[in-house]
């Protein structure tokens, strides 16, 4: 069987009564005792005991007329003798009922003010976890309610100013997380342009080239210049399609790739230009190493 | 503000928590104090009653029989005419009880008939000071011919006067404030004229 936990303020109320009900009945009891003890004291004094050895002792040595006198005088002290000791037993009786009354009102009294001066105390907290939790959940827009009476009532308002603050500061930091995601993105965005820009130029270049020297491989170098600008622009679609759709790169596709072909088609629109001869080993079939052809070339050094 | 104000606060705080308490508990237990064999007889020309006073002593009022002061039980015989629910007569009278510490004995004094009994022990002083022997209640001639009578019978117990209290105890929280009666059966002259 689970065993519930009291809350917090459960606990505290409990203890307070456990301390409150024992401290009073501590000093009830005690006070009640010593009275006890006295009055038992009073009565081991057996004033009617000695009264009545009184009498017999001295009655004898008076007068028939004196006797009666001396009866009725020891008769009122005894009777005064007995109604002191009523009067104790009723008043014994009447204290510790009367306490009873006292504890009661006590009590209640001190319960209901610790229980006013508590909510005082702790509804603000309440309040309070009430705010975290909302804020745990990501509403920002939460304000503690003030209560002037409250002696947390400065715990409240620096909370209230606190979370005016992170919200501020919040906000701020996500314009600039996206400032700066949108710089990342326009980054990428003109790297993947410029990307299939450079080879497309160098192809003109190699075209425009041969053209004004009248080349013999004109016509050869005509069609593989138009299939790379083809391609590059086909890539460049297929970009631009792709980051209008999710405004994301297209997802990479691990295939086997051989690299010589690509390597090949870079070097053609350098080889005019550069001042040394390329020369191509025969490299390996790379298994699984990138993506697409296209996705690749574009990453490739130029 | 002085202390002068706080203890006379503090005392009427106290004294309004001892009132109101008292009215649900007291330190008294009390007794249901009745009156039984109520019986209406003829005695020459009077018509006489006679009942007993039962269940009204406890332990506590023992006590304060043996205090030594005078203990005193009032009795109130109304005769009610019954058609008009009014009183024809009443009257008052008591038995008291003083008890004696020097002699350890008790003495009862019953007023309708201005008897003194003394020398008793406290189980024949109760005995007296609960009943009620053949009081005269009106004489047959006084009574109407053609209407019908009852006998209503009340008791209680005076207030005590004890020294070191403030305040007089009232006996009466003994029978739980309730004033005993004891009402006879309807009753006419025809059933007591000869």
């Amino acid at each position: 069987m689970k065993i519930k936990i009291p809350s917090f303020r459960s606990q505290i109320f409990l203890v307070v009564i456990f301390l409150l009900f024992n401290s009073v009945f501590f000093f009830r009891n005690y006070f009640l005792d010593s009275f006890q003890d006295y009055t038992s004291a009073l009565e081991s004094m057996d004033t009617e005991e000695e009264l009545n050895k009184f009498y017999q002792n001295y009655n004898n040595y008076l007068d028939r007329e004196k006797k009666q006198d001396f009866k009725t005088d020891i008769e009122t002290l005894l009777t005064l003798e007995r109604q002191k000791s009523f009067a104790r037993d009723l008043f014994q009786k009447e204290i510790t009922l009367y306490s009873k009354f006292i504890f009661v009102f006590l009590s209640a009294a001190v319960l209901i003010l610790f229980f006013f001066s508590f909510s005082l105390i702790t509804r603000p907290l309440n309040r309070l976890q009430a705010a975290t939790y909302e804020i745990s959940r990501g509403n920002w827009k939460v304000e503690v309610k003030e209560s002037k009476f409250s002696p947390l009532n400065g715990l409240i308002v620096s909370f209230n100013a606190m979370i005016r603050e992170l919200d501020f500061n919040r906000k701020k930091l996500i314009q600039a997380e996206k400032e700066s995601a949108w710089r990342d993105l326009a980054r990428v965005m003109a790297h993947e342009i410029k990307n299939p820009l450079t080879p497309m130029r160098l192809s003109l270049e190699r075209l425009e080239q041969k053209f004004r020297y009248k080349a013999d491989d004109l016509d050869a170098v005509f069609l593989n210049v138009t299939a790379v600008i083809h391609e590059e622009i086909n890539n460049l679609q297929k970009f631009a399609t792709e980051f209008s759709l999710f405004a994301k790169l297209p997802a990479a596709v691990k295939v086997d790739f051989d690299l010589n072909p690509l390597i090949s088609e870079i070097i053609k629109p350098y080889e005019s230009q550069a001042d040394f001869d390329f020369e191509m080993g025969a490299l390996p079939t790379l298994s699984r190493l990138s993506d697409r052809p296209s996705r690749l070339s574009g990453r490739m050094p130029r | 503000m002085d202390s002068t104000f706080f203890s006379i606060l503090s005392k009427k705080i106290i004294t309004s928590v001892i009132s109101v308490g008292s009215i649900f508990y007291s330190t008294i237990t009390g007794v249901n104090a009745s009156f039984s064999s109520l019986e209406l007889s003829a005695k020459g020309d009077n018509i006489i009653i006679s009942a007993t006073l039962e269940n009204c002593f406890s332990p506590e009022l023992d006590q304060i029989l043996r205090s030594g002061l005078e203990i005193k039980i009032n009795f109130l015989a109304e005769l009610l005419d019954q058609e008009n629910q009014k009183i024809v007569r009443d009257t008052i009278f008591y038995h008291s009880l003083k008890y004696s510490v020097l002699e350890d004995d008790y003495g009862v004094f019953t007023s309708e008939n201005q008897n003194y009994y003394n020398q008793l022990t406290l189980a024949q002083s109760k005995l007296i000071l609960s009943k009620i022997e053949k009081f005269q209640i009106i004489k047959i001639e006084n009574l109407n011919q053609n209407i019908n009578y009852r006998i209503k019978l009340t008791a209680w117990l005076d207030k005590i006067e004890i020294r070191s209290r403030d305040e007089p105890l009232n006996l009466m929280f003994y029978w739980k404030s309730i004033k005993p009666t004891g009402l006879t059966t309807s009753f006419s002259k025809a059933e007591f004229a000869q």
